[in-house]
């Protein structure tokens, strides 16, 4: 008799520690957005994700390091995806190890900073509800070379003196 | 023989025990409770100022060195290639980075280093020197020109005089235009103009010390500035809930601070019952002998005068009360009162401070920042509000009290005469144990939108960073505090309310 009670409570705990485990992994699923995304990935809902910075989706700067901004409702997950010319796919940034993700606040404010490679660099941002509802925008930037900005400045210096 | 030499000490005696009696009576205030300063100030300023002028020790240099003191920027960001670094007073290379901006700074206003251009430039231009190879000293809060000079040079009047009234930080530009200058930019916080003044310098020392000071301080981190990331404008397609000012550095990590600790010393226990007792009155002309005193329910000792109530309360909490209508406590020295404006309130409230903190706690004053701006009262001259906070590391503590939080010191000064006076008179240090973690910046914001927002207006973080905060029993924890919309907030990252 005790013996049946007790089998009947363990089962009883099996199936709440069972439901429990995937009410959590459903909800950990909507929360995380996948590590690489095809180059031809498109938007499924529209303006989830709004780019604030950079302003323009193809631009030029001397700086080794690009401040990302954008807006989106709260709640939705905002993620940065670098190209990856050799794999042919984004594939999310990391820095120290930690994505360069969040779910956003009140605020409906993203922020984050990347470190720019020589020449061309191409990026993604994906605002996301879940798998299923997201929005993402392309945007390239161009690091022009310091070396050849100061030449040109050499020169014009050289002129005006 | 003998008899005559007892007659003759006894004569001296008599003579110097009169001096001393008349001095007494003169100088202390045994007749009138206001004392006979009034007097003493106008030989004073009649007479021995205009001498000790002439003969070249005038006490604005004393002056000038307490505001150096108490009006340190509140960050240096240097930029280099890419790379930016933020230093405060806790940074081991503040302190030489200060030299340096200052060295520059001061060269330009005296004349060391010439000017050789001048121009308005447009914010954008501005802002945008900030991405290159740069100093930027910010100060936090805006400052009377004259102050800010007298500060750096010891003079009222140099360079810039005619162009800037209101600043509130500058920038050294090291690689600056087509020409590789280096220019000096000055925003006037009062007419909105920026200016770019091209200097004769040595370019090629400035930047070896620039590169020193990077190498020495860099961590990796570059936190971006609110302009580089839109966070200062409205953007069309979304409604924005909050806005930032443009120079805002948004750090995007979670913040680390040390906890503090009161440093219990004997300065408590003298002010109430000690030497200190006597000094303070004497600092607020409380006239010991006319005065009535007594302890009230909350075991502060009150002092009471015709003109005004001080306080000492247990906490440390000294409090000065002018009442209603009456002049309260002449700061001035016998200083003109005509045309009364921010520069002489300054200057009189800093003395003050100065000498006050000179009595109670030399070291309680090396840890003081003025924190409010230093500019004219455009709604009510001659009335000013000026306040202090108590740094530990470059961070502020500040006060839980019943109506909010408040800084350690503030002052009301109309015309030359102490309203009132506030000061919280402890002492706090860094201690061992547990670091604190605060969320990052964005996370703070979230709280404000949440708390302020009204579903129309977006709210304006005019500024924000972090501070202790020591509630009403003494548990001092570090937070997010902010200026929104012109108010100071403190943020609640726990249980605790915000204001």
């Amino acid at each position: 008799m005790v013996t049946k009670r007790f089998i009947r409570t363990v089962a009883k705990c099996s199936l709440v520690l069972m439901l429990a485990i995937v009410m959590m992994s459903t909800v950990a699923q909507a929360n995380t957005a996948p590590d690489v995304l095809p180059g031809t990935v498109e938007s499924t809902v529209q303006d989830l994700v709004i780019l604030k910075a950079p302003e323009q989706l193809v631009s030029s700067t001397n700086n080794r390091k690009l401040p990302i901004s954008a807006t989106a409702p709260q709640g939705v997950l905002v993620s940065v995806y670098r190209y990856n010319y050799v794999t042919g796919c984004y594939h999310k940034i990391t820095l120290n190890d930690i994505p360069l993700e969040s779910i956003v606040g009140s605020t409906m404010l993203f922020a984050g900073q990347v470190d720019l490679n020589s020449g061309a660099n191409k990026f993604l941002i994906r605002g996301a509800w879940d798998d299923a509802a997201y929005t993402v925008v392309k945007f390239d930037v161009n690091v022009l070379n310091e070396g050849f900005m100061d030449r040109i400045k050499g020169v014009i210096s050289t002129i005006f003196n | 023989m003998y008899k005559k030499s007892i007659q003759n000490i006894l004569l001296v005696g008599s003579v110097l025990t009169a001096f001393i009696l008349v001095y007494q009576i003169w100088f202390s205030g045994y007749f009138l409770s206001d004392g006979y300063e009034y007097l003493t100030s106008g030989l004073y300023s009649k007479i021995v100022q205009p001498i000790l002028q002439f003969l070249g020790h005038s006490n604005d240099r004393d002056f000038s060195e307490n505001i150096q003191m108490l009006f340190k920027p509140e960050k240096i960001v240097l930029n280099a290639s890419s790379d930016r670094v933020i230093l405060t007073e806790e940074e081991a290379s503040f302190n030489e980075t200060r030299g340096l901006s200052r060295e520059v700074i001061r060269g330009c206003m005296v004349g060391d280093y010439p000017v050789k251009s001048k121009e308005i430039v447009d914010m954008d231009t501005y802002f945008s020197v900030l991405k290159g190879r740069s100093i930027y000293v910010d100060y936090g809060k805006d400052c009377d020109y004259r102050l800010f000079s007298q500060g750096i040079c010891g003079k009222e009047k140099n360079t810039f005089t005619d162009d800037i009234s209101v600043i509130q930080s500058y920038i050294i530009s090291l690689h600056d235009g087509l020409l590789n200058d280096v220019s000096i930019y000055i925003a006037d916080q009062k007419s909105n103009h920026a200016y770019r003044y091209v200097v004769e310098a040595d370019k090629s020392r400035l930047e070896k010390q620039l590169s020193n000071l990077m190498r020495q301080t860099y961590t990796g981190s570059s936190p971006s500035y609110s302009f580089e990331l839109n966070f200062h404008k409205v953007q069309d397609q979304r409604i924005s809930k909050v806005l930032f000012d443009p120079l805002i550095l948004s750090d995007l990590t979670p913040v680390s601070l040390p906890p503090v600790r009161i440093d219990e010393g004997e300065t408590l226990d003298n002010m109430f019952h000690g030497r200190l007792t006597e000094s303070i009155l004497d600092m607020f002309s409380i006239n010991s002998q006319t005065m009535r005193k007594y302890t009230d329910l909350d075991n502060a000792r009150v002092f009471v005068e015709n003109n005004a109530t001080l306080t000492l309360r247990e906490n440390g909490l000294l409090e000065y009360q002018a009442v209603q209508g009456g002049r309260g406590l002449d700061i001035t020295k016998g200083d003109r009162r005509a045309n009364y404006d921010i520069y002489a309130a300054t200057t009189h409230a800093v003395d003050f401070v100065a000498e006050l903190c000179g009595q109670i706690s030399p070291e309680f004053f090396d840890h003081l920042q003025i924190s409010t701006n230093l500019t004219e009262n455009a709604k009510n001259q001659g009335l000013y509000r000026i306040c202090f906070d108590y740094y530990v590391q470059g961070i502020p503590i500040r006060h839980k009290t019943a109506d909010g939080y408040a800084y350690t010191i503030e002052m009301e000064i109309a015309d030359g005469y102490l309203q009132s006076y506030n000061q919280f008179t402890k002492n706090y240090k860094i201690t061992d144990g547990e670091i604190r973690t605060l969320p990052p910046m964005l996370n703070a914001a979230d709280m404000l939108v949440d708390s302020l927002y009204d579903g129309e207006n977006p709210l304006y973080i005019n500024k924000i960073g972090v501070c202790y905060a020591e509630n009403e029993q003494n548990i001092i924890t570090p937070q997010w505090h902010a200026i929104v919309d012109g108010i100071d907030r403190m943020i609640a990252t726990d249980e605790e309310d915000d204001i």
